[in-house]
């Protein structure tokens, strides 16, 4: 993919380095990148850093207006939610859930529930306190027990999905549950699951440093600091 | 939001988002660290904390000779050919030992708010000054340094960036931002120990066509903050800019993580102005003895 633009705003705290995606040419990468494939017909953005505390509204109002300037014929969010915040239902089977606007949903709902049996985040009352889930709320039950979406850990998700069903854009979220740590793996999933439907690559197609049909970045070594003397442990 | 160029039209846009946030964690011996975890809260109420941790705004002002030059100038910018800006106590140690030891005047400030405890003196010698001033060399005025000896929250450093270079020409400067980091934090195939520290480390923006005087700082590391939000800029904006960091494996301030800034001077056009003082060994010594003073805890 080529980078195409930045998405530039005083919403996202700054960071620069090198070309993540390799080390034969230098190349200058900062917090929010946009990339485009011509041959996909596919625009990424790429999201390096977190929001300034306080102004995560501001980013979503402003990405939201220009999704909807952009005129993109469908919109998908990549995320994440806490593993440790899972029902009994969603710690077995498919770890990765969808939730889509009304306008993706009459697009594509069926196609992801029928033929490629997608699954729909699951609903939870939200009062007092977000719960486990209840296959059928009791009648005598206020009527406060509503059911709501919830994504700890999603980042901005929630509230980008309820600012495009304002603005009649068509976006899907697709989140995958994960904890702390290497998530790596979770990357891979999370792509292997979009691509059962964008189909991007052929899975096994990229040589034997594939992992899925990906090729991981050269700027996922290290993930986890330096190599250390293993001289300190005898 | 700025984009900069019109896309095609797509069947499809995919936005992954990397949530994070700082916690903190307890250690054996009871002192608490930061721990830098990529999840995110969303139990925080975002209008709540929007008042409560509202960051002011970063304030220039300049001295009043410098605002009527400004004034009368046709494009309302101050002009400049060179521009220097060094974050951190190495790298204005350094400017100010080698650049600003020539004839220089204070032309202005940036704010970004102090806390009751902080000291600012005019002339920055405490080491706890928390300001950001802005020096020209007087008999080439040209040359314009920025020194911030004063922690830039990251989010503030929009507004930072923002008012210093709506006030300044840039277009056809030089601009260099200089600032340093712990070898700690550099990540590579080496030990840490087995590092020729201290080291230089070179990000340059797509319009500044020339080739830094350090290597290009690898993959994966990274540089975030006021230095990151200056260099954001400059690409954004296509104006060529340069930024080198020195990786330093001492804590506290020394001559060597100073000295390691000096082939800055020896690239086009820094060596055709900047002269290196015969007793720039001298200003750095009283530099850091006065730094280190500061550094005892029981003198």
């Amino acid at each position: 993919m080529e980078s195409v633009g930045y998405l530039y705003d005083d919403s996202i705290l700054p960071v620069i380095g090198n070309d993540p995606y390799t080390q034969d040419k230098y190349a200058l990468s900062t917090a929010c990148e946009v990339y485009q494939s011509t041959e996909h017909k596919l625009v990424v953005v790429q999201q390096r850093s977190p929001l300034v505390k306080g102004k995560r509204n501001q980013f979503v109002t402003k990405l939201a207006k220009w999704l909807k300037v952009s005129e993109f014929s469908q919109v998908v969010l990549l995320t994440s939610t806490f593993s440790h915040e899972r029902l009994d239902v969603q710690m077995i089977g498919c770890q990765e859930r969808f939730l889509a606007t009304k306008l993706m949903e009459e697009k594509l709902g069926k196609k992801l529930r029928e033929e490629l049996k997608w699954k729909e985040l699951e609903k939870r009352p939200s009062f007092p306190a977000p719960a486990p889930l209840m296959e059928q709320a009791p009648s005598s039950q206020n009527s406060t027990l509503q059911a709501t979406s919830y994504l700890p850990g999603g980042g901005i998700a929630k509230s980008l999905l309820e600012e495009c069903e304002k603005m009649d854009i068509p976006l899907l979220v697709v989140s995958t549950f994960c904890s702390e740590g290497d998530n790596v793996p979770d990357a891979l999933r999370l792509a292997s699951h979009l691509n059962t439907w964008l189909h991007l690559v052929k899975p096994g197609s990229a040589g034997d440093t594939s992992q899925g049909g990906w090729v991981t970045p050269s700027s996922w070594q290290h993930l986890f600091g330096s190599t250390f003397d293993q001289m300190l442990y005898q | 939001m700025k984009e900069t160029r019109k896309f095609i039209k797509i069947r499809c846009l995919v936005l992954p988002t990397i949530p994070c946030f700082v916690d903190i964690m307890a250690t054996f011996f009871g002192e608490i660290l930061p721990v830098t975890s990529r999840a995110v809260d969303e139990d925080d109420d975002e209008e709540e904390n929007a008042l409560e941790t509202a960051i002011s705004p970063a304030v220039l002002r300049w001295s009043p000779q410098v605002r009527s030059e400004i004034e009368s100038s046709p494009n309302q910018c101050l002009h400049c050919s060179i521009l220097i800006i060094a974050v951190g106590q190495a790298a204005t140690g350094f400017t100010q030992c080698y650049v600003l030891s020539q004839q220089s005047e204070k032309i202005g400030a940036i704010c970004t708010g102090l806390d009751d405890k902080d000291t600012s003196t005019l002339s920055q010698d405490a080491h706890s000054d928390k300001t950001c001033y802005i020096y020209r060399l007087v008999h080439k005025p040209e040359v314009v340094v920025v020194q911030c000896k004063t922690e830039v929250q990251a989010a503030q450093a929009f507004s930072w960036t923002q008012q210093l270079f709506s006030s300044i020409n840039i277009n056809h400067t030089y601009i260099a931002v200089l600032t340093c980091g712990s070898v700690t934090d550099f990540k590579c195939d080496v030990m840490v120990s087995d590092l020729p520290a201290p080291f230089l480390r070179a990000l340059k923006t797509s319009s500044f066509h020339g080739q830094p005087i350090a290597p290009y700082l690898e993959q994966p590391n990274t540089i975030s903050g006021l230095p990151a939000q200056l260099l954001t800029h400059c690409q954004v904006e296509r104006i060529a800019a340069v930024l080198y960091t020195c990786y330093t494996d001492s804590i506290h301030l020394d001559m060597n993580t100073m000295k390691t800034f000096r082939p800055v001077l020896q690239v086009t056009p820094l060596k055709n102005v900047i002269q290196i003082p015969v007793n720039a060994d001298k200003l750095m010594a009283e530099f850091v003895d006065r730094n280190l003073r500061d550094n005892f805890l029981y003198t």
